[in-house]
């Protein structure tokens, strides 16, 4: 449903999209995760046709970005980042617009902006002029805008920032539900939790560069299933440990960093007791002693050596 | 292509229409000046006789008593000026120290002179302070000697042989005959003479209808109606301010209005749904026609509106030919959306296009005679005013309103604004496809 090779996008000197390649089958909710600057927006906006390619191809809903702009249009629905509503119009004014540019009118309109409406929880709210909404509430009606004419593909641009858990959790069961009846979701985001619930597949971006990308638990299992444990350690201390974890069957070598020691352990039932028990004997602190799973933070973490928060 | 363009337009109306503030900019402060402009200069309902009477001196002539009142009344009852009779020498002194206009000096022995076919020559001193209003004076004083000539040259054209100056063998001078009492005229027929009376009999007849034809307005000066009087001599410049002022800022009103609707593309750039509007199934040539469109709607009903309240309340002629005045509104409006289109796109900020257009909408106005009429202006810039495509309406709507023209009149103001309607949008749009093709369209 989306293909994309080689795709290069530079403003300027800025290369903000790095010769990426990926595909998103049909019915796939694929997503985007990266941090601030990373490049999602530009790759949406390439693929959307808003910005002409720099190098490199892409495909959508079988129409080339370059070559079929007119075609691609006719089968994507776009939800930008930004909240892109006419505020001065109501909830209902603004759906009927983005309605009529794709063609809907007469009942057939007035049938499907109610539908949205309802969707989006936002039917009481229908009259009233989008500049007095709540951010969760424009947030809402900017998905819906993006639904109005049915479309094949959509892309969703961080849909859910800059609002609260309830508000978001809405979002995303419509978007489930959505993806559920068919339609292809590129879903970008730089919340991990969101990638982690939602996508079936995801790609990591950093710095316009694709870092990792596949099945989200492949992707998780590329880490390995070991946990980390971490606790304040004393450098003078570190022999002794390094002495004492030789029978605990470790992943790689120990860590220690700003007074902070870490272990990748297979069996964390058995050594996790241990270790609280040694680090009591010694009369160490046993605050900070902390247990990760892997996740994609791990993941994001280990690829380029940088939380994705920063 | 064309329910997109169509939800474009009204969208951008209804978003007009709902915006009460920009409505009250867009119409209430034009209409509020326009009233306040009507009031000071204009006729109808409030304005009484109009622009105030622009004061000028009459000197010199031997008209007859009877003329010579004639003569005053008709000035004054065209509500534009307040005449006052004096000397060759006073007047000189009024138009030297303003206090006049401008002075018409009579020759003396005039209707003698005229009566014998001698040259008649008149002489209208202006006061060089004050252009618009001297040059009003120039010129319908200019419009009666025409008719004055035309009919006088209709006159010899019948009889080309008749030469007045031969009746020496009549008791008095024929002016006499024919300007005096016409019962003496009458007495003078009964001559024993067959031959003369004959004659005379003829010379009357013609006599007769050579009075006739200085019965007609020229010579009369019956000018209380103002509008018929326009519509037969269009040499000259209106004879109300204000018929030449509403048009003139209707128009400038209505640059502004259509800066006011294009920069909304930038609100639309700025707040994203231009992004968003071009990732959906319209191109480039849409958004700007749908803009144009939007404006040319707004523009052309403003404009209508402006002229129509001028019409009721001031009396302006706005009525004679509503489909010609139409037309011209859709016209101009179209000339301006396109022109601050293409404004509107070389730049890329709100900010660049409020700057550019402000600049640009005061020279324009101006040049092309929003501000004073361009006749005023020396002839090179005049030639410069013909750029501007206000210039071109402000010229349509003045053959309209002022001299009572109608829709043939003002095909070539028409063409003009089409030409440059079209060719406007179309370069725009040029514009828009290469911004879009750069990645900087939104
Ligand atoms: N119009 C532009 N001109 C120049 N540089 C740009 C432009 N738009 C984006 N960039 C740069 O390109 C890079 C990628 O930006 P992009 O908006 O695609 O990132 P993003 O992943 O969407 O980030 P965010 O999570 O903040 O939305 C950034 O370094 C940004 O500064
Ligand atoms: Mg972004």
């Amino acid at each position: 449903m989306i293909e994309i090779k080689g795709l290069v996008k530079k403003y300027g000197s800025t290369v903000a999209v790095d010769n990426i390649s990926f595909s998103v089958e049909r019915g796939e909710l694929f997503g985007l995760l990266g941090p601030n600057g990373a490049g999602k927006t530009t790759t949406i906006s390439v693929l959307s046709t808003l910005l002409p390619a720099t190098e490199g191809a892409a495909v959508v809903a079988g129409c080339d970005v370059a070559k079929d702009a007119d075609g691609v249009r006719r089968r994507i629905g776009v939800v930008p980042q930004e909240i892109a509503l006419y505020e001065d119009l109501g909830a209902r004014d603004n759906l009927n617009f983005w309605g009529r540019l794709y063609g809907l009118s007469g009942k057939d309109l007035q049938r499907r902006t109610e539908e949205m409406l309802e969707a989006v929880e936002l039917g009481e709210h229908a009259r009233q002029k989008v500049s007095s909404f709540s951010g969760g509430m424009k947030r809402r009606l900017n998905l819906a805008a993006g639904l109005m004419h049915g479309p094949e593909v959509l892309f969703l641009d961080e849909p859910t920032v800059g609002i609260d858990a309830q508000a978001r959790g809405k979002i995303l069961a419509l978007i489930r539900r959505l993806n559920e009846d068919g339609l292809t979701v590129l879903y970008t985001t730089h919340y991990l939790e969101e990638a982690e619930q939602l996508c079936d597949r995801i790609g990591v971006i950093d710095r316009g560069k694709m870092v990792a990308l596949g099945d989200k638990d492949d992707l998780i299992r590329q880490i390995g299933d070991e946990d980390t444990i971490s606790f304040l350690l004393p450098p003078e201390r570190l022999d002794e440990l390094l002495t004492l974890s030789t029978k605990w069957d470790l992943v790689g070598d120990v860590e220690h960093r700003r007074g902070c020691a870490r272990l990748r352990v297979r069996d964390t039932a058995r050594v996790l007791p241990e270790i609280q028990m040694w680090l009591a004997g010694q009369q160490l602190p046993l605050d900070h002693l902390e247990v990760h799973r892997p996740n994609l933070e791990t993941l994001y973490l280990n690829l380029t050596g940088r939380a994705l928060r920063e | 292509m064309l329910s997109g363009l169509g939800a474009l337009v009204r969208k951008d109306l209804l978003r007009q229409v709902r915006d009460v503030k920009s409505l009250v900019i867009y119409l209430g402060v034009p209409l509020l000046l326009t009233f306040i402009m009507g009031i000071s200069f204009g006729g109808g309902v409030f304005g009484g006789s109009g622009i105030s009477a622009i004061p000028m001196a009459l000197a010199g002539g031997d008209l007859p008593g009877g003329m010579r009142d004639q003569l005053t009344q008709g000035l004054q009852e065209t509500g534009l000026f307040t005449v006052t009779w004096t000397d060759s020498t006073e007047a000189a002194r009024l138009v030297a120290e303003g206090e006049v206009r401008a002075a018409l000096i009579l020759p003396d022995e005039l209707m003698s002179r005229f009566f014998q076919g001698d040259d008649v020559v008149f002489k209208l001193w202006k006061d060089p302070n004050s252009q618009v209003k001297a040059g009003i004076v120039e010129a319908i004083m200019t419009g009666i000697l025409g008719q004055f000539q035309a009919k006088e040259a209709a006159y010899r054209s019948l009889w080309p042989d008749d030469e007045l100056g031969e009746f020496g063998e009549l008791e008095e001078p024929l002016e006499e005959i024919f300007s005096g009492d016409p019962v003496r005229a009458v007495r003078a027929l009964r001559t024993d003479d067959g031959a003369l009376r004959e004659e005379l009999l003829l010379r009357f007849e013609r006599g007769a209808s050579f009075g006739q034809s200085m019965q007609e307005p020229a010579l009369v000066l019956d000018l209380h109606d103002r509008q018929d009087w326009a519509a037969e001599d269009d040499t000259r410049p209106s004879r109300n301010l204000y018929d030449y002022f509403l048009p003139a800022f209707a128009v400038f009103f209505m640059m502004w209005g259509t800066v006011a609707i294009i920069r909304d593309l930038h609100r639309e750039r700025e707040n994203r749904t231009l992004a968003r509007i071009l990732t959906g199934p319209v191109n480039v040539a849409t958004v700007a026609l749908g803009k144009w469109v939007t404006a040319v709607i707004m523009a052309s009903t403003q404009l209508m509106v402006l002229l129509i309240a001028g019409g009721l309340l001031f009396g302006v002629r706005v009525g004679d030919a509503p489909v010609a005045l139409l037309l011209v509104a859709v016209a101009t409006a179209g000339a301006a959306a396109s022109v601050y289109l293409i404004l509107g796109l070389v730049v890329s900020t709100e900010k660049a296009m409020d700057a550019l257009t402000t600049v640009f909408t005061l020279v324009f106005g101006m040049l092309g005679g929003n501000f004073f009429p361009i006749d005023l202006m020396p002839p090179a810039l005049h030639a410069v005013g013909r750029i501007t495509f206000n210039y071109w309406g402000n010229r349509a709507f003045s053959e309209i309103i002022t001299h009572g023209k109608g829709l043939f009149d003002v095909v070539d103001e028409l063409l003009v604004l089409s030409t440059i309607a079209t060719l406007g949008l179309i370069v725009a749009v040029a514009i828009f496809a290469v911004r879009q093709r750069r990645g900087v369209a939104a």
